[in-house]
């Protein structure tokens, strides 16, 4: 493998780093390496662009989403907007979400709300980043929708009987984002705080927020 | 009896959820990345990818992994439209694993 630069055809495009170069080249990687080019020697698209969007959306992260859980904590008003309007209470947090419709799930003593995709990996990319291994993984997919407490209890939510249990089946049109319970002990945290304590799996009704340590 | 789809695993029995995190490799990365310009360069919807992978086999479907079938759902679709030429991306293709070499492009 060589990261260098002595190939002899002519280009500008500028080549980004490649962090994974000390890992053996895939048939898949192969096949993707094969496309991009076909696809920039064919005019469709251009190095830089393609670059500009991994950037773009490496901008993406679970902590857009903690930041509207923290609002919706402290704010009612933007809670009730939140579960009206997912999208447009990101929005009102300069979070642009460009799935076509997004809802917000509200967890309560009474209710815990789980998220899947049972068909293929449908997720809030644009809110979330890319999701996790175990969401995309077979397994999930296949048995959240049949014992979500079990699965629940795998992932250390031990949920009590009374507590129903909801999953929620995403699709390309539809997807979801878990609005977990708040914490005790969490009176005065600013919201900066507040967000630190939601991490990406209670997003997905995987995990609770977590306790001020 | 409906005849379920490759994808359509729901409630199916399954063994353990894997927990590891795992790292997005650059490749695919940059494959969202050209996915996304794709969708809109060429309006290519979400629908239209989930066909392609519906249209895998099911031993195809059983073995592979998300990125992988983001790859080939889309390769289908682009050399069923005629932006990609199969051959000469095939061909391609075996150049560069026999160099070994990601600098092609």
């Amino acid at each position: 493998m060589t990261a260098d630069h002595s190939h002899s055809h002519d280009h500008t495009h500028p080549h980004p780093v490649n962090e994974d170069d000390d890992m053996d080249l895939t048939e898949h990687e192969a096949k993707f390496l094969a496309l991009k080019a076909m696809l920039i020697e064919q005019g469709i698209l251009d190095a830089a662009e393609i670059q500009a969007r991994v950037e773009v959306n490496e901008l993406k992260t679970p902590h857009q989403a903690a930041r509207m859980v923290a609002r919706a904590w402290v704010d009612p008003a933007y809670k009730a907007r939140m579960m009206a309007d997912a999208k447009q209470a990101a929005l009102e947090l300069d979070i642009p979400v460009t799935e076509a419709a997004l809802v917000a799930l509200e967890n309560t003593p009474d209710l815990h709300n789980v998220i899947v995709c049972t068909l293929c990996s449908c997720y809030p990319r644009s809110l979330l980043g890319e999701p996790p291994a175990f969401y995309v993984s077979k397994a999930y997919r296949s048995r959240t929708v049949r014992e979500p407490r079990r699965v629940l209890r795998e992932f250390g939510l031990t949920l009590p009987e009374e507590t129903e249990i909801r999953v929620h089946d995403s699709n390309a049109d539809l997807r979801y984002v878990v609005l977990p319970q708040r914490p005790d002990g969490t009176e005065g945290l600013s919201e900066s705080d507040l967000a630190a304590l939601v991490p990406r799996d209670a997003l997905i009704g995987c995990a609770f927020a977590k306790t001020p340590s | 009896m409906s005849t379920r789809l490759v994808s359509d695993i729901g409630g199916k029995p399954a063994g353990d959820i894997p927990r590891e995190e795992r790292r997005q490799l650059f490749w695919e990365k940059q494959l969202i990345a050209v996915v996304n310009l794709l969708s809109s360069k060429l309006d290519i919807t979400l629908d239209e990818f989930r066909r392609a992978v519906e249209e895998m086999s099911e031993e195809e479907y059983g073995r592979s992994y998300l990125y992988g079938r983001r790859l080939d759902g889309w390769l289908r679709l682009l050399f069923e439209n005629g932006t990609i030429d199969a051959d000469a991306h095939a061909a391609r293709t075996a150049q560069i694993l026999a160099s070994g070499s990601r600098d092609h492009v």
